[in-house]
């Protein structure tokens, strides 16, 4: 599929005559005069720097835009003057409410401000001072070859639906992009600590690459992100978090304190995204939750591989000794109810009210027996 | 001299600190939550609420208890846990892993993440590193107990 421009211009005499006329000093400064908006965007808070929140001014600013985009569909930055004949990017999230979340900006700032670089910000050489148990290092070669799978995912997601979100929505368009930069950085981290380690990749998952298929391929935006920006960014964090608490080296805990606040902005905007989406179009709450019916078996694809479950299992207790992995089982358990909780409480925080008792997910859980 | 824990002044001195140390919290970024601390002892508490904004500790207060729907979250836990968590970092110049934040509230057994809403509660991740490194701070701070 491809795009012609509207002329070869390199055979159009009039654009290279206008070129050497410019290029002589006869500037025609056609644009000097657009009719735009002529206001100053200034920092309200210097320690910042100047935000997108401080460009949320005039005919500029993103509390403008319309929840129906009909009459922009060119690349154009939004608040400049149209001209000509700008071409269609046949974009197909023009709604607002489809996308959309209140923290979008908010989120994108901090995204750049609390970025961190895997390469420097990782304490790697602690892993030579202090070397892991075989075990304890095949388990986080393990875990950290799922959590790659994930992190692939969480990047893809927003690379498939970023051209075809409205340009108007440039703010928005914008954080997709940190989200991506977040995802590839999280898979450089995971797949430096799992090769760092001398135990090499693990293996791949099979459920969990099926039920993240599913969600990554959802019909729809508001649906694909609840999928991906809520469920699993909230599972992911509920690992991150878990490891970091039972971290078996600095490296562990210092890695997964740098992933819990990056899966975290994840899960401010998936919830985020979901209560605006809901909040203006509250006839989609049934479609949402027939969705979720039909996709929440994801989450057991997830908690249940033994890809995850195990290495989890292993780190938690400390190793593979007999009392070891009873410690490690007992502490796996109340991470998957703590996940699920979470998972719920965001739902319903969202606008998605009675989820609890429609969810196959909880009784789902309850049937995993865990003796002490 | 001592700042007792818990107290205004003990936040105040680590405030100062943060102050000093501003390269560190600006490379970890922006922080902006408001969260209580609950320090309860004897069936009493002493609460507290903080609010940072930036790179800042921009105020912090002591209240009679923190209402979730004011703040991001709570972190609530009893003197004793806070104690070791403090005396800990004293020890170790940084909260080991046994007792930093994440770990002491990460299964509600040690300290409980007391909150209203979700957006609260996911600030505490978005912010840990920075969260961490406050309280990591109580290492170049004298503190004693008044609990």
């Amino acid at each position: 599929m491809a795009f012609y421009a509207d002329k070869d211009y390199t055979q159009d005499q009039e654009v290279l005559e206008k070129m050497n006329q410019v290029m002589a000093g006869n500037l025609g400064l056609g644009w000097y005069d657009a009719r735009t908006e002529k206001i100053k965007g200034r920092p309200r808070d210097l320690r910042r720097g100047l935000t997108y929140q401080d460009l949320d001014i005039g005919s500029y600013g993103y509390s403008k835009i319309p929840e129906f985009i009909r009459d922009n569909q060119s690349m154009v930055a939004r608040g400049s003057e149209k001209v000509g004949k700008l071409p269609d990017m046949g974009y197909v999230l023009n709604r607002k409410s489809d996308v959309w979340s209140d923290n979008v900006t908010t989120l994108y700032e901090e995204a750049k401000s609390r970025r961190w670089a895997p390469a420097v910000d990782v304490p790697w050489t602690e892993l030579d001072r202090n070397p892991l148990p075989h075990e304890l290092e095949a388990a986080c070669a393990q875990l950290y070859t799922f959590l790659q799978e994930c992190a692939l995912v969480s990047m893809d997601f927003p690379s498939r639906w970023v051209p075809l979100v409205n340009q108007d929505l440039i703010e928005l368009k914008s954080f997709m992009c940190a989200q991506m930069l977040d995802g590839s950085r999280l898979l450089e981290a995971f797949r430096k600590r799992a090769l760092y380690g001398g135990a090499g990749l693990g293996r791949a998952s099979v459920s969990a690459e099926q039920g993240l298929k599913e969600w990554l391929w959802a019909d729809t935006y508001p649906q694909g992100s609840v999928s991906i920006n809520l469920s699993l960014a909230g599972l992911l964090l509920a690992v991150y978090r878990h490891v970091a608490a039972f971290a078996p080296s600095r490296v562990d805990r210092r890695l997964m304190g740098y992933a819990m606040q990056d899966a975290a902005r994840q899960v401010s905007y998936g919830l985020g995204a979901l209560r605006y989406h809901l909040r203006h179009q509250p006839a989609q709450a049934a479609a949402m939750n027939q969705y979720l019916d039909d996709t929440e078996h994801v989450i057991l694809a997830l908690l249940g591989s033994p890809e995850l479950l195990e290495p989890l299992i292993i780190i938690s207790g400390g190793g593979l000794e007999r009392e070891q992995v009873k410690a490690g089982r007992l502490a796996t358990a109340k991470l998957i109810r703590l996940a699920v909780r979470e998972y719920l409480e965001r739902l319903e925080a969202a606008g998605l009210s009675g989820r609890p008792g429609n969810s196959r997910i909880p009784q789902a859980i309850e049937r995993i027996q865990v003796e002490a | 001299m001592a700042v007792s824990f818990p107290s205004v002044e003990y936040f105040e001195a680590l405030r100062e600190k943060m102050a000093a140390h501003q390269d560190k919290f600006q490379r970890l970024g922006f922080i902006d939550t408001t969260f209580g601390v609950s320090v309860a002892n004897n069936g009493k508490s002493r609460s507290f609420i903080l609010e940072f904004e930036v790179y800042e500790l921009k105020s912090v207060r002591e209240v009679p208890s923190v209402d979730p729907r004011q703040v991001d979250f709570v972190l609530v836990g009893d003197s004793r846990v806070w104690r070791e968590m403090i005396e800990n970092i004293r020890r170790n110049g940084e909260a080991d892993t046994s007792h930093d934040i994440n770990t002491l509230a990460h299964l509600g057994e040690q300290l409980k993440i007391v909150y209203d809403s979700p957006d609260g509660h996911d600030k505490l991740y978005r912010f840990m590193e920075s969260i961490q490194e406050f309280f990591d701070l109580t290492s170049q701070v004298d503190v004693s107990f008044n609990q």
